[in-house]
């Protein structure tokens, strides 16, 4: 009891600083704007876009394999490099988009897909449209 | 990542193109082709906390720019010396080791054959050689060859940091007698507890969160404490390597306490556990999942850093005697 008296959790906050290679906007028209970018890279709009309908297509599988494939081939790795460029600049969204991105792997570790996987992946797919959004891209939503 | 950032791995990039050249006689000039995304081999160090004079595991990530990965097999690492950023030198040879692959938990771990391109729903993992030794601290680079199936000898050189000493606690060394959060802790969130909490309002492995660290340096039991954040992994190679930690415990749960400690206390925020704080924050910079055996002593026997075999760590507990 003492020990654990004693060892209540000093939180350590720690201020953000800019990444060397984070994503920055502005100059004149006559300057095109980096891309977002984090600790994994930048993202592009094609990419973005890429892994936002590798999860309609995930959500839209018959069976669990067709579903792994899909996500693990087509959007997992782009989903982290934008959690890390949202994370730079907003880190609830990127925090909303690794909560739903976690949700939607546990369940694809199950052999069989739970009842409620499409609404997850839809809300996966919400989140990283959001992420993408406060990173200043925009890209369709799932048909 | 990083003035207050969890930096999943350190990571030094170089991207190595794998270069087709033409030439042709009379002395016309020579061309070359860049390689189509699905032929550039990248190269990630996986380690961090590389340092002098002991001998570590050094783990290499290797993926094609169309997220293809390498897996399965054996590669061969070369390390040199090329200086520090005051004196540069020329690559120097230093160690040569083969690297064997570590899949990501829950992956396919390959049976015996060459490396191949894998998609990664197939395989994903790393190479991890073990006993590496580093005479000197600067910049090291590391060559690593392979022999890939359908493609022939790939190679591909990074380049990282190696430290005078260790930053973070390392084997040898007595471990810190932490206060983590477990689940008897009040007046704290629970996703501080384990992040996946977030999930559905439970915590998956609450018997990795019934003891401190400190609690197991009293009793003079072993440990085995994973720190890692399961859902604010950003990494390529994040996987369930808390779930691997959980299973262990479950076989080897009379040779040492498991312990699973959470890196974030509020993500959003920015805020780390303090136990996670103490372990692995260093000049503006933490990085996981790490993972470490202590032993009854207290004195630290090893540690992990990314990815993690389970026949090894397993290997490990092994030696321990059951805790009476």
């Amino acid at each position: 009891m003492r020990g654990r008296r004693r060892g209540g959790v000093l939180a350590l906050s720690v201020a953000l600083s800019l990444a060397a290679c984070g994503g920055g906007y502005g100059g004149d028209a006559s300057t095109p704007s980096p891309l977002p970018s984090g600790s994994l890279g930048v993202v592009t709009p094609g990419a973005a876009a890429a892994a936002v309908q590798g999860l309609c297509d995930v959500r839209d599988a018959p069976d669990a394999p067709v579903a792994n494939a899909a996500f693990y081939d087509r959007t997992h790795q782009e989903l982290h490099v934008i959690a890390a460029a949202t994370e730079e600049r907003d880190r609830q969204a990127a925090g909303a988009l690794l909560e739903a991105m976690q949700r939607v792997e546990a369940e694809l570790e199950r052999p069989l897909l739970p009842g409620g996987f499409s609404a997850d992946v839809e809300a996966l797919a919400g989140a990283t449209r959001g992420a993408l959004d406060s990173i200043g891209l925009d890209v369709p939503a799932c048909t | 990542m990083w003035a207050m950032r969890v930096r999943a791995l350190a990571w030094v990039v170089v991207v190595v193109a794998l270069v087709a050249t033409s030439c042709s006689s009379g002395g016309q000039p020579a061309t070359t082709t860049t390689p189509p995304p699905s032929q550039q081999l990248n190269l990630e160090v996986a380690s961090t906390d590389l340092y002098v004079g002991a001998p570590q595991r050094v783990g290499v990530g290797m993926f094609f720019a169309d997220e293809r990965t390498l897996s399965f097999g054996t590669t061969d690492l070369a390390f040199a010396f090329i200086g520090t950023a005051q004196a540069p030198v020329k690559p120097k040879p230093g160690p040569e080791a083969t690297a064997s692959y570590v899949p990501t938990p829950e992956t396919p771990a390959g049976t015996g054959q060459s490396p191949a391109v894998t998609s990664p729903s197939q395989a994903r993992g790393i190479y991890v050689a073990e006993n590496v030794m580093f005479d000197r601290a600067g910049f090291w680079t590391v060559t690593v060859t392979a022999q890939v199936k359908d493609r022939g000898t790939l190679t591909a050189m990074t380049t990282f940091p190696v430290a005078q000493k260790p930053a973070l606690p390392a084997p040898g060394q007595p471990a810190l007698p932490t206060q983590n959060l477990t689940m008897h802790s009040k007046g704290v969130p629970r996703a501080a507890i384990d992040s996946r909490y977030t999930n559905d309002g439970t915590i998956p492995d609450p018997e990795l969160h019934e003891t401190t660290i400190a609690q197991a340096l009293k009793r003079h039991e072993p440990a085995l404490v994973v720190f890692s954040t399961p859902v604010y992994c950003i990494s390529r190679f994040c996987g369930p390597v808390t779930d691997l930690v959980d299973a262990l415990s479950k076989r080897y749960g009379d040779r040492a306490v498991f312990i699973h400690i959470e890196i974030y206390r509020d993500f959003q925020q920015q805020v780390i556990n303090q136990a996670a704080a103490d372990w692995l924050y260093r000049n503006g910079e933490l990085t996981e999942p790490w993972l470490y055996l202590i032993g009854a002593d207290g004195t630290i026997v090893d540690r992990w850093s990314s990815l993690w075999s389970r026949e090894e760590v397993a290997a490990e507990l092994e030696q321990l005697p059951p805790m009476t």
